[in-house]
């Protein structure tokens, strides 16, 4: 058992005008997780402590928070690798309204997905009698990688474009159209020229290759979602290697 | 108060594709206490099972599932679901299904446990997940409306007739009716009632403790599955995919030891059949630490592993500690799936008019006393399909509608405000550990009658002192600590339920072992167990199975 130190951002809309920080010593056993710290201090001494969390195993996307600055899922990080200067500092994600203590609203990220057009065009026709025929080429194996995508909103979170201009969709819009672009299934030619009139512009003009956003599941913004766009604005096949 | 002709509980798998069902035909209102990609469904990794190929057969399918099922399963709705379900899956493949192929471009299919052929579609090992976005996906495409983050406190019930729900509305702490001409529940299993479990925080048997509530019957709730290979520590999931693609399983003598049990089916016996095998190895002190066994996929390669089990190399690298491609993974049975929920046919209805249930809720019964890997995702398709077209059905038919009295928000508001208020000793967090840890112990992989005794006083007791339990927070604006404790309450009257069936079957079948009675009773015992509430007290009763084709004998493997 090691005794870690909390420093939890709080926010009870019925009491404060602004969010404060709070800080809870917890005992926690050997390979506990920050999501693990939650729970016990919610459990064992403040009952009002709010936080979202789900599947405990990184494939839900809940619990997205920023530890120490950084948006991250707090599930699988070990509370032992999260102490920065002798605190574990939780907040909530960025670029979105507080709810309360660690719930944001996350209304623009959904609808960032919505935005995409996130199905199959042009879609279900009559009852199917067989699979498409898909050969699992770079393509196959590209929409494979954007597709582990969970959903969490920490892209959201980091995004430097965001903090500048809210009314680009955040790197979603990206990844959501370019796992589209990849699907040889797909019949809709025009994914990344909305993609472009949504803002990718203003993703593009930021310095790309430099994108500072690191997604939890491990997508490329760069490799595996912007330039499978932008190679497809350009002409290029998609899923060719940069 | 809200009005829709359909109102679905849930967004897993079972309760999205209803909803999109039901979309064709009205207007469909989806509530769910967290986002839709929340689910749980998520976590289902090995894949989902259909006859795709020639060689395999409808009746085959059928048979490995009554088999696995020890003989408990309804054979005429699984016979329909194994027809069924091809037709789902190439539905699910055109909607963008994005499954595994074979090098020639076709939907691959693997071997999972129980099965006589390799029948089982999959995303690498990420079938849930991928799956579970698609119909997300699908659900923004049509015209349901999604109430993210409402957490359903009660069903509304009008002289047998279930007329809507009344649901609390986490944004913004609100609590309000909804009037729909159906009700289906889609909300997964109870998996939070035991401590050793593959479950999400949030699988709490809300839509079974509803329905029972209501005056529904369960069924079957003494059968839990416990899956064989979960992480030693976490209990995350490690998919029965390791094994279908040749994974080991490995005691401390370094012994592939299911040759002992099951020679011919070895790592791929059912699931029921592998975990007390596990079970039986530790008890022998044959594992490590007492506790766990080794899975063993050295003998793979890297590139085997990054292409069919990803997740799992992550899941393992990540909570074990363990690089599965040099070591083998600590591994032990964990709870894993209800194979028992609301009693319903396979149109989903339940013996209360206009409720339906779907999927893991939903007790049709295809699973009988043990799931099959790869049955449940296909459950959740044909039969929320199902459930949600005929809720359609029945909402167009049903001239006799009443909607809740407009008192009924104002009622729930203030019985809410009550418990959020309460003040008492107890703390809902510390009930809800003692409640796992008496599940996980009294009403386990192996049962006797005398422990499971011994757990039903624990749970009743438990109960007792719920009443006691004090919450602190006064803020209806996210207020997990007031959805924490309904859901408490949830698990308590289930796990009664669990515990009580599984006393009262004094016999062993699929995943229900007594060590007391060690075999299985088809004279007295082939029978569901039916379970109602009635002027609060738990009564039991029993319901005949459906034998159409497979007349019951010997279960080896």
């Amino acid at each position: 058992m090691t005794t870690f130190t909390f420093k939890i951002q709080r926010f009870n809309p019925d009491a404060d005008k602004a969010p404060g920080f709070k800080t809870y010593k917890v005992k926690l056993p050997d390979g506990a997780t920050v999501l693990d710290g939650l729970i016990k201090i919610k459990a064992e001494r403040e009952g009002s402590l709010s936080f979202r969390r789900s599947c405990r195993s990184a494939i839900c996307g809940s619990c997205a928070c920023r530890v120490n600055g950084k948006a991250m899922l707090i599930c699988d990080l070990q509370a032992q690798t999260a102490v920065a200067e002798g605190v574990i500092t939780i907040e909530p994600l960025e670029n979105f309204d507080i709810i309360r203590d660690l719930v944001v609203d996350l209304r623009p990220f959904w609808a960032a997905v919505e935005k995409a057009l996130p199905w199959l065009m042009p879609g279900l026709g009559e009852q199917p009698q067989k699979e498409y025929n898909v050969i699992p080429n770079d393509d196959f194996i590209g929409l494979g990688k954007v597709d582990v995508c969970v959903l969490c909103a920490a892209c959201h979170s980091d995004c430097p474009v965001i903090k500048e201009r809210r009314d680009w969709p955040g790197p979603i819009l990206n990844i959501k159209t370019a796992r589209f672009i990849l699907d040889a299934r797909d019949k809709d030619v025009s994914r990344a020229t909305r993609a472009m009139a949504s803002g990718l512009d203003k993703c593009l003009e930021a310095e790309q290759d430099r994108c500072p956003v690191k997604c939890p599941k491990g997508i490329d913004m760069a490799k595996d979602s912007f330039k499978v766009v932008r190679d497809k604005l350009q002409g290029r096949p998609a899923g060719i290697k940069l | 108060m809200f009005s829709h002709d359909v109102l679905v509980v849930g967004a897993g798998l079972a309760g999205m594709r209803a909803a999109v069902e039901a979309a064709k035909h009205g207007s469909v209102g989806l509530l769910t206490k967290v986002y839709p990609t929340r689910s749980h469904s998520g976590g289902a990794q090995g894949g989902i099972n259909a006859v795709l190929n020639p060689s395999d057969s409808l009746e085959s399918h059928a048979f490995d599932t009554v088999k696995g099922s020890d003989y408990l399963g309804d054979q005429r709705a699984i016979e329909l679901f194994v027809e069924e379900a091809p037709r789902d899956i190439y539905e699910l493949e055109h909607m963008g299904a994005n499954f595994s192929r074979t090098p020639e471009g076709m939907i691959a299919q693997r071997e999972l446990g129980g099965a006589s052929f390799n029948r089982c579609c999959f995303a690498a090992d990420l079938t849930g997940h991928k799956l579970l976005h698609l119909l997300y996906e699908q659900l923004l495409k049509s015209n349901v409306i999604v109430y993210p983050e409402w957490f359903v406190t009660s069903l509304y019930i009008n002289r047998g007739k279930c007329g809507g729900l009344t649901a609390y509305n986490l944004h913004d702490g609100s609590v309000r009716g909804f009037h729909g001409g159906a009700v289906i529940l889609a909300t997964g299993g109870y998996g939070r009632t035991f401590a050793r479990t593959t479950n999400s925080h949030i699988v709490t048997g809300d839509g079974m403790a509803l329905a029972l509530r209501a005056g529904a019957p369960l069924c079957d709730m003494e059968f839990v599955q416990f899956h064989p290979t979960t992480l030693f520590g976490t209990n995350i999931l490690v998919s029965e995919a390791v094994r279908g693609e040749g994974g080991h399983l490995l005691n401390n003598e370094g012994k592939r030891f299911m040759a002992d049990y099951t020679p011919e089916k070895m790592e791929l016996a059912p699931r029921d059949i592998v975990s007390r095998c596990i079970q039986s190895e530790v008890r022998a002190g044959k594992g490590f630490e007492k506790e766990y066994v080794h899975l063993d996929v050295t003998h793979f390669g890297e590139k085997k592993i990054h292409e069919r089990i990803p997740q799992v190399h992550e899941l393992a690298l990540k909570f074990a500690g363990v690089e599965i491609s040099r070591e083998p993974m600590p591994v032990q049975p964990a709870q894993h799936y209800s194979m028992g929920g609301v009693r319903a046919n396979v149109d989903g209805e339940t013996e209360i008019e206009g409720l339906f249930a779907a999927g893991e809720c939903g007790c049709v019964s295809i699973h009988g006393a043990n799931r099959l890997g790869g049955n449940s995702l296909m459950e959740t398709i044909v039969f929320g399909r199902r459930a949600g077209a005929k809720a359609s059905m029945f909402v167009k038919n049903d001239t006799n509608k009443t909607p809740p009295p407009i008192g009924l928000e104002k009622d729930e508001q203030r019985r809410l405000q009550r418990i959020a208020n309460k003040r008492g000793k107890e703390k809902t967090g510390h009930l809800l550990k003692i409640l796992q840890g008496a599940m996980t112990a009294h009403c386990g992989v192996f049962r006797t009658g005398r422990e499971i005794k011994q757990g039903l006083e624990k749970v009743r007791e438990l109960k007792k002192r719920a009443s006691r339990i004090g919450l602190s927070d006064s803020c209806m604006v996210f207020n997990t600590e007031l959805t924490a404790f309904l859901e408490l309450t949830n698990l308590l009257d289930l796990a009664e339920i669990i515990a009580m069936g599984a006393l009262e079957r004094k016999e062993s079948r699929g995943a229900h072992f007594r060590e007391d009675f060690p075999t299985r009773n088809d004279e007295q015992w082939l029978k569901h167990t039916i379970a109602r509430r009635e002027r609060g007290k738990i009564k039991l009763s029993y319901e005949p199975v459906s034998i159409t084709r497979f007349k019951p004998q010997a279960r080896q493997y």
